[in-house]
């Protein structure tokens, strides 16, 4: 399913949105009223969170490196850099490099692709949203700079 | 069985739209609330509700897309529910009025359009690499591979802003406002939310269309809208 993916080229006139191209604009903007009273979103406020983080890791370095040292040896060719640039809208090859943006992508298809299992509400979490994403965002990064 | 509750889409600017279609949750119909000069557009849900299927997060979507073809709306974040049509006309139509007034001053007859540009293959890294031919070296050891890409990811970020830019300054002309989001995506070179006036629109088009053109071989370009202003309400209000 087509979720954060830049495939559709633009066709002369603007597109009806579809659920991607709306998604984090109504899980993160908007009017909010007595926040408390949101209902509970567990599953898909991690997802945001996760889905931001354009990771500034030693793992992207090694992927930019890598990419960069392809892109010398075919300079004229035209085999680039699948994995860097492709891989995370492509959703087919899951490559050791491609790091956490797929991570993160493969855990939106998760919760919007899936039925019944994208409910990991546990029924007592009704804490307002930025205080649960900051915490996993700290650690997150921590994870990353190791 | 537990007392309903009122799932909150959006507010409109009079009571004159009648909403229609299905809700989130149990499908419950759309309904209006009306109050003084302003309506909330609300479905029923139980409440003990919790959700956060794609199911409805689809119906949010389509219940204020419906809405924003014809009408000015300010719509809410996903998510808002409130006890009662009681709560809703006196927390959020009355206990706002004011706060909703200077919205739909700022926001009548505009609606949010979305531009977002792509890297068209390895366009990112070719232009970076021309920019800095030093990018061009050969690391040796682990630590110079890792020492190249921090080298790579801060020219890529740089070549992003100039890019930023580049885009931002033609697209922004026919705009009353603008929101840029952070890349959502490596390969995203803008994510641009702009707040245009309806009549404003084609020229809008028109530039996006050149742009698509001219830089076709370095962007793809996803042209969306309209959508209800959701970043143009960013706001959080206590009752």
């Amino acid at each position: 399913m087509a979720v954060a993916t830049s495939q559709n080229r633009y066709a002369g006139g603007p597109s009806p949105s579809g659920l991607a191209d709306v998604l984090d604009l109504i899980l993160d903007k908007g009017l909010v009223i007595d926040i408390y009273l949101r209902v509970s979103l567990v599953g898909i406020e991690l997802l945001t969170v996760d889905a931001r983080i354009v990771v500034a890791s030693v793992d992207t370095y090694l992927r930019f490196a890598d990419a960069v040292g392809r892109l010398n040896i075919d300079d004229d060719g035209k085999e680039g850099l699948p994995e860097l640039l492709e891989g995370m809208t492509s959703g087919a090859a899951k490559s050791k490099t491609s790091g956490a943006l797929d991570a993160a992508k493969e855990k939106i298809e998760g919760v919007l692709g899936g039925g019944d299992d994208d409910d990991d509400d546990d029924g007592k979490d009704d804490r307002p949203r930025r205080e649960r994403a900051r915490p996993r965002r700290a650690k997150r990064r921590e994870e990353d700079d190791r | 069985m537990s007392e309903p509750a009122v799932y909150v889409y959006g507010v409109v600017n009079g009571s004159s739209p009648a909403a229609k279609g299905a809700g989130v949750a149990t499908a419950a119909p759309v309904r209006m609330v009306a109050g003084d000069g302003f309506a909330a557009v609300v479905s029923d849900v139980p409440a003990d509700w919790r959700t956060g299927g794609r199911d409805d997060l689809q119906a949010h979507d389509r219940v204020l897309a419906a809405l924003v073809a014809q009408h000015a709306v300010v719509p809410m974040r996903f998510g808002v529910v409130m006890e009662s049509d009681d709560a809703v006309r006196e927390r959020l139509l009355a206990g706002h009025a004011g706060e909703l007034g200077a919205l739909f001053e700022r926001l009548d007859d505009r609606v949010q359009m979305s531009v977002k540009a792509y890297y068209v293959g390895e366009a990112l890294l070719r232009e970076v690499v021309r920019r800095y031919p030093q990018l061009k070296r050969d690391p040796e050891s682990q630590p110079e591979r890792i020492a190249l890409g921090r080298d790579v990811a801060a020219a890529v970020e740089e070549q992003r802003a100039l890019d930023q830019d580049l885009l931002l300054t033609p697209l922004s002309e026919p705009a009353d406002d603008v929101r840029v989001e952070p890349p959502a995506a490596e390969r995203q070179a803008l994510n641009l939310q702009l707040l245009v006036a309806r009549p404003r629109r084609a020229q809008l088009d028109a530039t996006v269309t050149r742009l698509a053109t001219e830089y076709g071989d370095r962007f793809a370009f996803r042209y969306v809208g309209p959508l209800p202003p959701y970043s143009f309400t960013e706001l959080e209000w206590d009752s």
